[in-house]
C-alpha cells in the first residue's frame, strides 16, 4: 500500500519487532484530536494504553475498505497478538512470482509440521479490487479460483440480460426507422449509389449518434455515482471517491465499444436488407 | 374491433415481435424485482412486534485487566443509567433484537417428541418494557433466577400459534404449550412457559427465517457488561441529542473499572447497520436501481416505437379520419394495440417466471431472492407478482403510448392525404 505521509514516518523494523507502542494517524483523525497542533511525538491513549504518534498520512477514501483507517499501530504492540487472527498481505515484485511464493509457504509449513487444515495459510490473489467485493469462504486456492470464476460468470450473465433490454429497444427503433427511409434509399440507388456506400452512410450516421449518446451517458453516470455514492456504494456521506478510481480506461473503452457494436448491429442489419432491395421496390414503399 | 386490432398486429408482426420480446424480458425482470421487494416488505420491513423507537443501544468495553465482580459492577452500572432523568427503562441480556448473538436450539413441546427450532434469548424482565412487548397471556418471569429449569416467555410464530418451523402443518396453539424441553449432552433443560407474547421478528439473518423466541432469565454467570447487549428506552419527548448529552453527563459515573462507556447508538441505526452488513440494504438498492433502469427503458422503447409507427402510418390514419372515425377511437385503437401486445407478453412472461423460480435458476444467478420455504411464502406471492408487474407495465405503457396516440388522433386528414 502506498500511503502518502504528510509528516513523520511509518514504524521501522526495530519498532515492529519489539512491539513498541507507536502509532500512525490519518490527517482527519489528527485534526479531530489535536486540532491544529502538531501531533508528532504526542501521546494518545488507545484503549487506555499510551501510544506515541510518529506519522500522519493523507486520508484514504472509504471505498478502499482494507486500506482505509484512522489509526495504524504495529500488530506486535498488542500483548496477545499471537493468539488472534488477522489478514496478512504480501506485495510481490511480479505477479508471476505467486506460485513460487506459495510453494515456499508450503515448505515452511512442512518444516514446522503444520498439518491442521485450519492453520495453513492460503494465499489469495493477485488482488484487484474486484476480488474483495465478493464474499467467499473456501478451503483451498483451487476452490476459491473456481468460485471467483463462477461469480464472475454469473455477473456477466446478469448484465447481459439487463443490457438485452436497451438492445431490443434499439433494434425495434431501427427497424421502424429504416422503413421510413426506404424511399430515400431507393432514390439514392437510382442515382447510382453503390450498395456499400449506402450501408456505410447509415452506419456512419448511427456511429455518430452512438458516440454522442455515449459521451452524454458517461457524464450522466459520473454525476449519478457522485451524487448517489452513499446509496450505491455504501460510502459514508462525507466520504469521497478519488477521481483516479472513476476514470478506468478499460471500462470507458468497453462501454463505448458496446454501444457502437449495438448500434451497428441494430442499424446495420436492416440497412443491409434495405440496400439489397430493387430500386423500384424501395421507391414505391413509401407507406408501411 | 378486437379482431381488427389483432389483424393490424399481425400485419406489423416484424416490429411487434421485437416489442413482444422486449416486454417479455422486462416482465420477467420486473417480476423478480417485485418478488424481492414485496417479500422484504413482508419480512424485514414488516411490523416486528416490538417498538424500537426511542431506544438506544449502549456499548461497553473492557480495559485489559484482571478479576472483578462482573455481576456486582453490572448492577451498579445499570442502576446509575436508570437514575438519569431521561431514562425510562434499561435492560441487559443476550439475543435481543439486532444484536450479533443468534442462538437457535431444538426443543420439543410438552410430552411430544417432535423437534422444533426456537431462538433462545436471555434477558431481564425490563426487556419487555424497553421494547414495549405486550404480554398476551401469563406474566413475565422474576429475576434473578438461579434454578435448573428456567421460566420462559415464549413468542408466537404467527397469530397465536407456535410454529412447525421445519415440519409442514404442525402448528400448536400457544395456550396448549406447558413447557419446552431442550435436550443437552447429559440431560435436558425443561423450560416452563410462564407467559406468551405475539409475533416478534428479530431475525439476524433473513435466511434463518422466522422462528419463535424463548426468552429466559439472564443467568448471573452470564452477566458481562462487555459482552451483553444493553438497551435503554428514553422517556417520550426526549430530544435526538440524547446520546451526546448522555455521554457527557454520565461517562464519568459509568467508568467503573474495568469497564468504560464506549458508545451509545439509537436502535434504528443499529438496525440499519445490520441490514447493510447482512446485505439487505445492498440488495434492495440494487433491485430499486434495476427497476428504475427498466422503467426508463420501457418508456423510451414504447414511446419511440409507436412514435415512428405513427409517422409511417400517417396516411392510413388520415384515411380513417377522413371516413369519419372519431379522434378518441383512433387513440383507443393505438392504446389497445399496445395493451394486447403487453398481454401476450405477460402470459409468456408468466410461464417463464414460474418455470425459472421453480427451477432455482434465479438464486443460482445471485439474483436477490427470499427463501420461500423458510418464510412460508406460497403461491399467493406469485399472484401478487403478476398483478403488480402487469398493472405496473400497463400504466407505464399507456403513459408511453399516450403522446403518439393523441398526436395520431389529431392529424388532419387533408394534410396527410396530400403529403409526399
Amino acid at each position: 500500500m502506498s500511503f502518502s505521509f504528510v509528516e513523520g514516518r511509518p514504524f521501522d523494523k526495530e519498532e515492529y519487532e519489539s512491539g513498541v507502542q507507536v502509532a500512525v494517524v490519518s490527517e482527519s483523525m489528527a485534526e479531530k484530536i489535536f486540532s491544529g497542533e502538531n501531533p508528532i511525538g504526542k501521546i494518545i491513549e488507545i484503549t487506555f494504553i499510551p501510544f506515541r504518534i510518529i506519522g500522519i498520512v493523507r486520508d484514504v477514501s472509504p471505498i478502499f475498505t482494507e486500506a482505509a483507517g484512522d489509526i495504524w499501530v504495529p500488530v506486535t504492540s498488542s500483548s496477545d497478538f499471537q493468539r488472534k487472527g488477522g489478514i496478512i498481505m504480501l506485495q510481490a515484485y511480479n505477479k508471476k512470482d505467486f506460485p513460487a511464493i506459495i510453494s515456499e509457504i508450503r515448505e515452511v509449513e512442512r518444516k514446522h509440521d503444520i498439518v491442521n487444515e485450519s492453520s495453513k495459510i492460503y494465499l489469495q490473489g493477485p488482488f484487484s479490487r474486484n476480488n474483495y467485493v465478493i464474499d467467499i469462504s473456501s478451503k483451498n486456492i483451487d476452490e476459491e479460483t473456481d468460485i471467483i470464476r463462477s461469480e464472475r460468470q454469473k455477473t456477466i450473465i446478469l448484465f447481459c440480460l439487463l443490457l438485452l433490454v436497451p438492445a431490443v429497444n434499439l433494434a425495434s427503433f431501427s427497424v421502424s426507422r429504416i422503413k421510413k427511409r426506404m424511399m430515400e434509399i431507393g432514390v439514392r440507388k437510382a442515382f447510382g449509389a453503390k450498395r456499400h456506400v449506402i450501408l456505410f452512410q447509415i452506419l456512419y450516421e448511427n456511429m455518430l449518434t452512438s458516440l454522442i449518446g455515449g459521451v452524454i451517458g458517461l457524464l450522466l453516470s459520473y454525476l449519478i455515482i457522485f451524487s448517489l455514492r452513499h446509496w450505491l456504494l455504501g460510502i459514508p456521506a462525507d466520504g469521497t471517491i478519488p477521481v483516479s478510481a472513476l476514470f478506468s480506461w478499460p471500462v470507458i473503452i468497453s462501454v463505448f465499444l458496446f454501444s457502437i457494436v449495438l448500434n451497428i448491429l441494430s442499424a446495420g442489419i436492416p440497412a443491409y436488407k434495405a440496400s439489397k432491395l430493387e430500386i423500384v421496390n424501395s421507391i414505391t414503399q413509401n407507406d408501411n | 374491433m378486437l379482431q381488427h386490432i389483432l389483424k393490424i398486429i399481425w400485419k406489423e408482426r416484424k416490429t411487434n415481435l421485437w416489442i413482444i420480446l422486449e416486454y417479455v424480458l422486462i416482465f420477467c425482470v420486473l417480476w423478480f424485482c417485485c418478488d424481492y421487494i414485496s417479500s422484504i416488505y413482508q419480512t424485514y420491513k414488516s411490523n416486528p412486534g416490538f417498538d424500537y423507537s426511542d431506544t438506544y443501544q449502549i456499548k461497553v468495553q473492557q480495559k485489559p485487566g484482571g478479576d472483578y465482580d462482573r455481576y456486582g459492577i453490572a448492577m451498579t452500572f445499570l442502576d446509575r443509567i436508570k437514575r438519569h432523568r431521561n431514562v425510562e427503562a434499561v435492560t441487559i441480556g443476550m439475543g435481543m433484537p439486532y444484536g450479533n448473538y443468534n442462538m437457535q436450539v431444538a426443543v420439543s413441546v410438552n410430552e411430544d417428541a417432535i423437534s422444533y427450532p426456537v431462538h433462545k434469548a436471555s434477558v431481564t424482565p425490563e426487556f419487555f418494557d424497553v421494547f414495549k412487548i405486550p404480554i398476551v397471556s401469563g406474566k413475565i418471569f422474576d429475576w434473578p433466577y438461579e434454578g435448573e429449569n428456567p421460566p420462559v416467555v415464549l413468542t408466537a410464530y404467527k397469530n397465536d400459534y407456535f410454529d412447525g418451523g421445519w415440519s409442514e402443518n404442525t402448528s400448536i396453539p400457544m395456550s396448549h404449550i406447558k413447557y419446552l424441553v431442550e435436550p443437552q449432552e447429559t440431560d435436558s433443560i425443561v423450560m416452563n412457559i410462564v407467559g406468551t407474547t405475539g409475533r416478534i421478528i428479530d431475525t439476524y439473518r433473513l435466511d434463518n427465517g422466522m422462528v419463535s423466541t424463548a426468552y429466559v432469565p439472564l443467568f448471573r454467570s452470564d452477566v458481562n457488561l462487555g459482552r451483553n447487549q444493553i438497551v435503554v428506552r428514553v422517556k417520550p419527548g426526549t430530544d435526538k441529542f440524547f446520546p451526546e448529552r448522555f455521554r457527557e453527563e454520565v461517562a464519568e459515573q459509568l467508568s467503573i473499572d474495568p469497564y468504560y462507556l464506549a458508545s451509545i447508538e439509537s436502535m434504528n441505526s443499529v438496525r440499519n447497520a445490520m441490514a447493510e452488513n447482512v446485505g439487505i440494504t445492498g440488495k434492495l438498492n440494487s433491485t430499486y436501481s434495476v427497476t428504475i433502469f427498466l422503467i426508463i427503458n420501457v418508456f423510451i422503447g414504447i414511446l419511440g416505437t409507436f412514435w415512428f409507427r405513427v409517422q409511417v402510418r400517417k396516411s392510413e390514419i388520415g384515411l380513417r379520419r377522413a371516413i369519419g372515425v372519431s379522434k378518441s377511437r383512433i387513440s383507443i385503437m393505438m392504446i389497445s394495440e399496445t395493451l394486447i401486445l403487453l398481454s401476450i407478453s405477460s402470459v409468456i412472461g408468466l410461464g417463464i417466471c414460474l418455470i425459472l423460480s421453480a427451477g432455482g435458476v434465479i438464486e443460482a444467478l445471485n439474483v436477490p431472492m427470499i427463501d420461500r420455504n423458510v418464510w412460508k411464502i406460497g403461491w399467493t406471492q406469485d399472484l401478487l407478482n403478476f398483478i403488480v408487474t402487469f398493472g405496473f407495465l400497463t400504466i407505464l405503457s399507456i403513459g408511453a403510448v399516450l403522446y403518439p396516440a393523441l398526436s395520431a388522433a389529431s392529424t388532419q386528414p387533408v394534410d396527410v392525404l396530400r403529403s409526399e
